[in-house]
């Protein structure tokens, strides 16, 4: 049995992959380890839909998607008080984004891959990349060897094949972030009615605040619909993986219990939970393409870890499709250029400001609280007007939190230039 | 010799969501071959393996919705063809949904016979989800052939005979049957094989065929009714919510063993 191309792994990016090589005529090999695809990956979280927009023209119909996001809410939380700025659409701006649940987007597309020809196999682990004179041949999975001109990495942020074709260097042991989730299950209607929000519409909510206790990191929910994903992302370099697990989820009830995300969760019964450890960003350290092989998606390093959010199914699907392109074109080595110079590359040189801007220590501990006390103190009426201005109390706040002015005034400029 | 192995695509119980005192929704829970039945298939393909001949798989839906259960019974087959089943026949029908044993025994008679001659069928002990254990009987009574349940092994010789060894409470009984016949095995039979690669990609072009009951002559809707399920609910399970709040873990360990105490559960 022979293939035009083998990809290793369905998730976005193995099956957009997949999927294009296929449209392009090529007879293509999808092999998945889950027993489904999807079914290893439970994240429910918010993709941007550029690029799916891109790979499925007409996905509104037919993906599984549950909200379209309209909402974006970044919040403050300190104690038991609390600020949010929300910007709403009014109407609905395509490529925001959905929120959507893994599991089921992804089985989608790996249905869409094979309706386009695709050969899909679930169940089975490839262990190798095989390697000859310095050019990837195929793969290897237990006893069966499958040759094929072009080989796909698509395994996911660990690249363990990606490094044993070449691509990658090995994985460094630094700053990891761990991510702890829970899925609340709620009545349609009662999200819609708790996140004013109208039927399909959806909220991406973002909060920093004194609950991760002055590490780095913060908390987010996100409506689906009929259920509601809550949870917290820490840096926690300093301590082993299983100290680090334990804290964020003391810090996910932390959350959970503040007053205005308990308004939101109220009721909600839980379905599911999960932990994981959130992909570094790699973007330059991996080598896109090599004779015969590519690596899209994770396996790429195309993951951008905002401490609170990572980013990276916009960039899977975009990738997955380039690399498909190249692979069709009889030219694989053209892929990392395409990549470089597309929306992912220039997404990515943009990045390293954003992610140098959201380790900024301020940002976890003062700000939270000097945001918070300075717009709550603006709305105090008291029997007497005291009469300080706006900028008197941020002044007078700032100081109570020990950031002076100029500093503060310099992370302000920072935080313009990142975004 | 040339087997039948029969496969169920049970609820995937784990899958299963219920509010305690309600029905589960059944239409939402996906469906999976009911492990047992893996057995019955993985010794079909060792005795194919061993005396020669051919398996073929065969299964009746009995889960709702059909558009949604047919893809799951096609990778299902897939899965069966991998372990080595020649070939899968495929009953699906909405007058099939929901019917009882008596009418999914019949059905499978019909097919078997359809495609047949077999000179033995092999099923597992019962499926995971009802563990009603009751089709294989009520086949062998619809072919008018003889029944050995809980095999934990099968021995074909030669001849119009097998071998079958059952263990029965503390010993173990060995039963010589005539074929065609009816064995229904248990988990300890064998190690169902987990395909590979290779073995998944080949069962892509082997044979699934898929039958409606008019196919196979059936009546439609209202037969095989006779056992009606009245109702399915899940159990309501109550919580204490005890919650121990100590200053040491030696005095939390205290209090709990206190509160074990209490409850009587040491
Ligand atoms: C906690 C968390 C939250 C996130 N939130 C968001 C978000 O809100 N928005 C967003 O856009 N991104 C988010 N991301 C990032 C996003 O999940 C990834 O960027 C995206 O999944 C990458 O897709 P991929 O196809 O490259 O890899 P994956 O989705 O990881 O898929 C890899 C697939 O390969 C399979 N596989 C692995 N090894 C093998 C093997 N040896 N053989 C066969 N198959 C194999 C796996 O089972 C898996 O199905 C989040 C990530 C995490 C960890």
């Amino acid at each position: 049995m022979s293939f035009d191309a083998v990809v290793v792994g369905a998730g976005p990016a193995g099956s957009a992959a997949a999927l294009q090589m296929a449209r392009r005529g090529m007879s293509v090999l999808l092999v998945e380890r889950g027993e489904r695809p999807g079914t290893k990956n439970v994240f429910g979280g918010r993709m941007y839909s550029w690029a799916l927009e891109k790979l499925v023209p007409g996905f509104r119909g037919e993906a599984p998607l549950e909200r379209e996001v309209t909402r974006e809410v970044l919040g403050f939380l300190w104690r038991d008080s609390w600020v949010e700025f929300q910007v709403g659409r009014g109407e609905r701006a395509a490529g925001q984004g959905y929120t959507l649940l893994r599991p089921r987007f992804d089985s989608w597309l790996a249905e869409v891959a094979e309706g386009e020809g695709v050969t899909l196999v679930s169940g089975i682990r490839v262990d190798a990349p095989v390697v000859e004179g310095g050019r990837v041949t195929g793969i290897a999975a237990g006893p069966d060897r499958i040759a094929a001109p072009v080989t796909i990495l698509a395994e996911g942020a660990l690249g363990l094949l990606a490094e044993a074709a070449g691509l990658r260097p090995p994985t460094r042991a630094r700053d990891f972030a761990v991510g702890v989730k829970e899925v609340l299950e709620l009545p349609e209607e009662k999200i819609e009615d708790r996140f004013g929000l109208s039927s399909g519409e959806g909220s991406a909510q973002l909060y920093l605040g004194d609950f991760t206790g002055g590490i780095p990191g913060g908390g987010f929910v996100y409506t689906n619909r009929d259920t509601i994903s809550v949870g917290v992302t820490l840096r926690l370099g300093a301590y082993s993986a299983g100290e680090a697990r334990a804290r964020t989820w003391e810090v996910l009830e932390r959350f959970k219990s503040h007053p205005r995300i308990a308004s939101y969760l109220r009721g909600g019964r839980l379905v599911e939970y999960s932990a994981h450890s959130l992909p570094e960003t790699q973007y330059g350290r991996v080598r896109a393409a090599g004779p015969g092989v590519a690596a899209v998606g994770d396996a790429a390093g195309l993951a951008a870890n905002l401490g609170i959010t990572v980013r990276g199914m916009d960039f899977a699907l975009e990738s997955g499709r380039l690399a498909a392109e190249a692979a069709a074109s009889g030219d694989l080595l053209s892929y990392p250029r395409a990549l470089r110079e597309g929306p992912v590359g220039r997404t990515f040189e943009r990045f390293g400001a954003a992610a140098r801007f959201m380790e900024n220590p301020r940002l976890y501990s003062s700000y939270p609280r000097v945001i918070v006390a300075a717009a709550s103190r603006s709305f105090d009426v008291r029997e007497e007007v005291r009469g300080e201005g706006l900028i008197g109390i941020a002044r007078s706040e700032l100081g109570a939190a020990g950031v002076s002015t100029v500093r503060a005034l310099l992370d302000v400029l920072a935080a313009a230039r990142s975004m | 010799m040339d087997v039948a192995a029969l496969v169920k695509l049970a609820l995937d119980v784990e899958g299963l969501r219920a509010e305690p005192g309600e029905a589960p929704r059944v239409d939402q829970a996906p469906t999976k071959v009911s492990e047992i039945d893996l057995n019955a298939v993985e010794e079909a393909v060792s005795i194919r393996e061993r005396v020669g001949g051919s398996v073929t798989a065969f299964s009746v839906l009995n889960w709702g919705p059909l558009s949604r259960r047919m893809r799951e019974a096609r990778e299902a087959a897939k899965r069966v063809l991998a372990m080595g089943a020649d070939r899968f026949v495929l009953v699906a029908d909405e007058a099939a949904v929901g019917a009882d044993t008596g009418f999914t025994a019949a059905a499978l008679a019909a097919a078997l016979r359809a495609r047949g001659p077999f000179d033995l069928v092999l099923a597992g002990e019962g499926t995971e989800d009802s563990f009603g254990g009751l089709v294989p009987g009520r086949l062998a009574q619809e072919l008018g052939w003889p029944y050995v349940p809980y095999a934990d092994g099968v021995e074909v010789g030669g001849g119009g005979s097998v071998r079958v060894r059952r263990a029965v409470g503390d010993f173990e009984e060995v039963v010589e049957v005539d074929l065609p016949a009816v064995i229904s095995v248990t988990q300890e039979i064998n190690k169902p094989r987990i395909p590979t690669l290779m073995q998944i990609l080949q069962a892509g072009k082997k044979p699934l065929e898929v039958l409606s009951l008019s196919d196979l002559g059936l009546p439609g809707p209202g037969a095989g009714r006779g056992v009606r399920v009245s109702s399915v609910v899940s159990p309501r399970v109550e919580r204490r919510g005890v919650v121990i709040e100590a200053e040491s873990p030696r005095e939390a360990a205290e209090r709990l063993v206190e509160e074990l105490r209490r409850a009587g559960v040491i």
